[in-house]
């Protein structure tokens, strides 16, 4: 059949380079339309929940889209050039309709409080000309501390710009031609700039790839040459394989290109699987050639054409089991589930296809056209064949010794591979001097970092009271993981809105009451990024500071136990005023419980040491049970009660010595009661009586009433905070002002009528406060999903290659034995490769996850070759020793070129941009070394010591 | 004779000329008009209305119940009050609006009143795709120079570029004018880089000697949502008195 094959090429060959040429040039057409694409989630499984709930957020929230611009101007931030330049740039992308909101300096939502009312505005509403207004404009933004770390750095030579982007479009392209472009266009020179965040990575990724493909692929394909054209003595002979090899690679990436497949991080390494698999394809054709012309007489056209059909069919069969083996396996790569994965072993497999293809098809057709010359006899020729004929008889002399030595390493590979470990973030891929690099430290240490990490949450009305405390205490918790940073929910906009509105920094008990400040919130832009306008998703954005794959699996884990026990409370609401008041006292104590346990964890918040909740909880139930000083009270009372007879809204039109009395009055009403309460009945009365008829009107004095007995109200509630604060304050120092402010809204929890407690404290029938979706998404997720998904296709790849590379040698060799023994070689430059990662502490990545296949690919090929040599020898009747001798001559030579060929190529990723394909490229020299030396001595002892029975004399395989 | 002929016929010409009305002076005349119509002396001096403003996104629809009461101060911006009906949660949240930058909300579930200054004009209007500068009724003259850009039976297209100078949200208004109201019936308001930002339409109907608006639909074309304001129960030159635009009616609960 392989005779016939050649045979035919052989005679049409001047159409068949036609043919090549002409695909070649087809391909080259699909060459121009290739694009890289490296967004990570894209490469993630779509039926994972958790990995649809990261893309359901990317879509709703832009939460995982985000693209910090950091700059850290020469003149300063706060001069009124870069601050314009902040606003132009503000302005020039938040309208573009690919970017879903711009977070800046300049628009930014300043609130605050002037006299008697609030001012909203932007923070940049206009810049001051003068260098007085400069500096208080800079000394007023070191004062909010939401803008430190978001777009101010903390000792305020950097600015940040958040750029939020929408994910209908392409994100990567997004960075790449609008938010890079035009940052440098209007930050200008004089700016150290620079770019964080998930798809500026991607953008990165695109273009640190693209500089590798063009620059190291010529350098590799120069170091092979450099080293075959060593080997074979013979540019005529050295063009055929890497011919071979190139049209192979022009091919594929045509047909990617055509198929308008995206390259992804790991497309470096295919040309560079090529040129390790398919030259060896190449080189054995022609070196069988050259040999058989060097050994019998070519005299003419016609003779040299039966030598070409000869000397290729006897290797086709060879080259053909290589070839299968390399294929099937690259295409077993289509069972996992990491979509880069999938599409490499897909276009690896493709691209053995062709390279097979050419080499059985265009070189016996050119070596039936050129002259390939004959095999060289120089010096270096001969030592060559002096060391395989030494090593050759070194092995045979003690094959178990050398067994015994192999089976040593194998062990000691184990206990290094239990030492791998996994990274799949992009962070770690960088070298330290890269601008990648500089943009992850500068985010991490002035920014909080870029990548998020949120919570979400899905309810009928997330913007019920009882759940927005349960939001809350998701933000505390998440303050209390190291290096996840600044928390933002919709609870903190409900804050300090109350704060500013109402002077006290918590979250409101009754649905109305969050309902009246929503109203005012609504509308405001930075809400997008939190919560969807029906008001049924939101989500707690914070940020981590430190993207490698460990900590994201720890906080992965961690948010995993939180939400799990969390579920396990099953919270209610209970309403205390329903209660009777030891009842209420009993719900109260649970709550402290419940609540101390949230103090604890914002207690942690900037990695201050964790307090016990429990020692919390004995603070807080202890305050509780002290009455109000009535004095105090009193006083805070009379005051807010005057303050409100006297304001232009009072619903009367009275004489101040009028509203003096009803002050007054009121004020002692309240005192009359423990509670400070203030009955309806009883302040109409008291208003009734000091009003003329003509001015009272019955539900004016009842408006009057209720707004009196809710300023009573207001004021002991307040109290109450400040005394549980001050019972705590041995417990948990006062902190930030940010962290006063958590610790004060959890604190009027304990002040005020409304109480969540988990279910087993709480009385029968009381409402669940439940959510329909509660879980964690974002960066720390899809790591964590990927890292898993790497560790998986890892195992299964090379399970799987293993598997049926030992079933295609026992279907080949008709021996289970001959079999086992054929994948000792792979094994052994398997387990010792993966040792080496682990003592040498290089990650299992996108690219080291492939050495294993590579391996395996390049091992068994020179398995197969080797093994052909050993059977067909000991098939005429050699004895073992002489035929794996004859072995060494005869494949030795072609695996030793193709060895050092394609060692020198790997050398060459050792220049590349990334650690990653640095990497790589390190572990694949020590893995062609290992698949060399596995098959040259490992095979040779394996196959002296064990004898396999179908290896005899006379006996066909 | 043919001497007198040609003058003659040179005097019609002359005059014809002259009596044509130059296409800027138009512009400014029609604008004019506008302004007196919908703030201006020929406007209601006080009206009273219930608006239904309805907010759509996507498939959120929000429906809120709005009692308002204005006042026409010629020459200056209105005193406006608005008092929320419906949803329940929201009823009694008052917003008294005295001046440009001053303005006063009543939460009631808090009891209490805040004066608010806005410094934002462009800030979006209780989430609704009005702004607070689109619900001002400040003349559009004293902030846009007209020029007719285009005329047909039924109305008069301007063109309203901002002055030099001008706080005002829109670069650029193209103002459809019904020839027979002299109101805008559709305006295309442009941002500073020349995109379409927003449009709305605007339906009227007489309420005594007035055309008053009945209904506008405000469409935001970056955010892809639109808000409906209808007009209900509208009453003019009622004769408000001064203590309707106070703190004290603010907080004062709706009846009915």
């Amino acid at each position: 059949m392989a005779e016939k094959w050649t045979a035919f090429i052989v005679r049409h060959r001047l159409l068949v380079l036609i043919v090549c040429g002409l695909v070649t040039v087809a391909a080259l057409a699909g060459v121009l339309r290739l694009r890289f694409y490296n967004k990570m989630s894209d490469w993630l499984p779509k039926d994972d929940p958790k990995l649809a709930l990261y893309h359901e957020t990317t879509k709703t929230f832009s939460a995982n889209n985000v693209v910090l611009i950091i700059a850290r101007p020469e003149d300063g931030v706060f001069t009124a050039e870069t601050l314009a330049k902040i606003r132009d740039l503000t302005d020039a992308l938040k309208d573009r309709e690919e970017i879903f909101s711009v977070t800046s300096l300049s628009n930014v939502a300043d609130i605050k409080k002037t006299g008697d009312g609030i001012e909203v505005g932007d923070f940049l509403d206009s810049i001051p000309a003068d260098p007085e207004g400069l500096k208080a404009l800079e000394a007023l933004a070191h004062t909010k501390d939401r803008y430190i770390g978001q777009v101010l750095s903390e000792d305020g030579a950097w600015f940040a710009l958040s750029v939020f982007l929408n994910d209908n479009f392409d994100t990567l392209l997004i960075v790449e031609k609008v938010i890079i472009p035009e940052s440098e266009k209007i930050l200008g020179s004089g700016m150290e700039l620079y770019f964080a965040g998930i798809p500026s990575d991607g953008s990165f990724i695109n273009s640190y790839t693209r500089r590798d493909l063009v620059f190291l692929v010529p350098i590799m394909l120069a170091a092979i040459i450099l080293i075959l054209f060593f080997t074979l003595r013979s540019g005529k002979a050295l063009l055929p394989p890497v011919l071979v090899v190139l049209l192979a690679i022009v091919w594929l990436f045509g047909l990617i290109g055509w198929l308008n497949r995206p390259m992804t991080i790991i497309t470096p390494a295919i040309p560079v699987l090529l040129l390790a698999l398919g030259s060896a394809y190449g080189l054995y054709v022609v070196n069988k050639i050259r040999s058989d012309i060097d050994a019998g007489a070519v005299h003419d056209a016609e003779g040299r054409k039966a030598l070409v059909i000869a000397s290729t069919a006897a290797v086709v069969t060879p080259i053909l089991y290589a070839a299968g083996t390399d294929i099937v396996g690259f295409l077993s790569f289509r069972g996992v589930k990491l979509g880069l994965i999938r599409d490499f072993g897909l276009f690896s497999a493709v691209g053995l296809f062709f390279a097979f293809l050419l080499a059985t098809s265009m070189l016996p057709a050119l070596a039936a056209t050129i002259d390939f010359g004959r095999a060289p006899h120089s010096k270096s020729h001969n030592k060559l064949t002096g060391f395989l004929e030494a090593a050759s008889a070194r092995v045979v002399r003690n094959p178990g010794r050398t067994l015994a030595v192999f089976a040593v390493l194998m062990v000691i590979g184990i206990f290094g591979i239990t030492r791998v470990y996994r990274e799949v973030g992009f962070s770690g891929f960088y070298s330290e001097n890269s601008m990648p690099h500089k943009a992850m430290d500068a985010a991490n240490v002035h920014f909080n970092g870029a990548y998020p990490a949120s919570f979400f949450f899905e309810a009928e009305d997330v913007r019920d009271p009882a759940r927005l405390r349960l939001v809350r205490r998701a933000e505390s918790y998440l303050s209390s993981l190291k290096d996840v940073n600044q928390p933002l929910g919709i609870p903190d906009m409900i804050e300090e809105l109350n704060d500013q509105m109402n002077d006290r920094t918590a979250l409101p008990e009754t649905k109305a009451a969050v309902e009246n400040l929503w109203l005012f919130l609504e509308g405001r832009r930075e809400l997008t990024q939190l919560i969807t306008p029906d008001g049924r998703q939101t989500i707690v954005y914070a940020k981590i500071s430190d993207p490698t794959t460990r900590f994201c699996e720890d906080v992965f884990d961690r948010a995993e136990e939180y939400f799990k026990s969390e579920t396990a409370r099953r919270p209610v609401r209970v309403d205390l005023k329903s209660l009777s008041p030891e009842k209420a006292a009993d719900v109260r104590a649970e709550e402290a419980g419940f609540l101390a346990q949230e103090l604890s964890w914002a207690a942690q918040e900037g990695g201050a040491p964790a307090v016990a909740p429990g020692k919390i909880k004995e603070a807080l139930v202890s305050a509780l049970a002290k009455p109000i000083p009535a004095d105090r009270l009193g006083q805070a009372v009379a005051e807010k009660i005057r303050a409100y007879c006297f304001a232009p809204s009072f619903p009367f039109e009275a004489a101040p010595a009028e509203l003096e009395t009803i002050a007054r009055n009121l004020t002692a009403l309240a005192a009359s009661s423990p509670e400070f309460d203030i009955p309806e009945a009883e302040a109409i009365a008291v208003i009734k009586k000091v009003l003329k008829p003509a001015v009272f009107d019955a539900g004016a004095a009842a408006d009057a009433a209720a707004s009196a007995a809710y300023l009573a109200r207001e004021a002991r509630e307040t109290m109450r905070e400040t005394l549980l604060r001050g019972e705590l304050a041995p417990l948990i120092s006062i902190g930030s002002a940010a962290f006063e402010k958590r610790v004060s809204s959890i604190l009027f929890d304990l002040a005020d009528g409304l109480a969540i407690v988990p279910a087993a404290a709480a009385p029968a029938g009381s409402e669940p406060v439940a959510f329909i979706r509660a879980d964690q998404t974002g960066y720390p997720v899809m790591t964590t999903k990927l890292a898993d998904s790497l560790f998986r296709s890892q195992i299964q790849s090379i399970l799987l290659a293993m598997i049926i590379t030992l079933f295609l040698m026992i279907l080949m060799r008709k021996s289970v034995v001959l079999g086992l023994i054929s994948i000792l070689p792979i094994t052994f430059a398997t387990v010792v490769m993966y040792g080496l990662l682990g003592f040498l502490r290089i990650p299992l990545d996108y690219a080291t996850m492939l050495t294993g296949s590579i391996s395996i690919g390049v091992g068994v090929d020179y398995t197969i070759h080797f093994l052909y040599v050993v059977t067909e020898e000991v098939r005429a009747g050699c004895e073992m020793r002489e035929a794996i001798r004859r072995a060494f001559l005869e494949r030795g030579r072609a695996m030793f070129s193709n060895t050092a060929a394609v060692t020198a190529g790997f050398s060459a990723l050792l220049l590349s941009s990334f650690v990653l394909l640095r990497s790589f490229g390190g572990i694949m020299v020590m893995s062609m070394l290992l698949c060399f030396i596995g098959a040259m001595t490992l095979l040779p002892a394996a196959l002296l010591v064990f004898r396999p029975r179908i290896l005899k004399a006379g006996k066909r395989t | 004779m043919k001497h007198h002929f040609l003058s003659f016929m040179a005097a019609v010409l002359l005059f014809a000329l002259s009596a044509a009305p130059s296409p800027a002076q138009d512009a400014a005349a029609i604008l004019a008009g506008v302004d007196a119509r919908t703030g201006g002396n020929l406007a209601p001096k006080d009206m009273q209305s219930s608006m239904v403003m309805t907010i759509s996104q996507g498939s959120t629809v929000k429906v809120r119940e709005i009692r308002a009461w204005t006042r026409n101060n010629q020459g200056k911006d209105d005193d406006r009050l608005m008092k929320f009906v419906s949803p329940a949660d929201v009823r009694d949240v008052g917003f008294l609006v005295l001046s440009d930058d001053t303005m006063y909300i009543y939460l009631p579930e808090f009891k209490r009143t805040r004066r608010i200054a806005s410094s934002n004009r462009k800030d979006s209007f209780m989430s609704s795709d009005f702004s607070y500068d689109d619900l001002g009724t400040g003349d559009f003259a004293v902030s846009y120079d007209p020029a007719l850009k285009e005329e047909n039976a039924s109305a008069w297209v301007l063109e309203l570029k901002r002055k030099a100078g001008s706080d005002k949200t829109y670069a650029r208004i193209v103002m459809t004018v019904d020839k027979q109201k002299g109101m805008p019936v559709k305006s295309e308001m442009y941002d500073e880089a020349g995109r379409l930002w927003k449009s709305a339409e605007q339906t009227y109907t007489s309420v005594g000697n007035y055309s008053v608006m009945s209904l506008v639909k405000m469409t935001d074309h970056k955010k892809n949502s639109t808000t409906t304001l209808e007009f209900k129960d509208m009453k003019v030159d009622k004769g408000v008195g001064d203590d309707l635009f106070t703190e004290r009616n603010l907080v004062r609960k709706i009846q009915g």
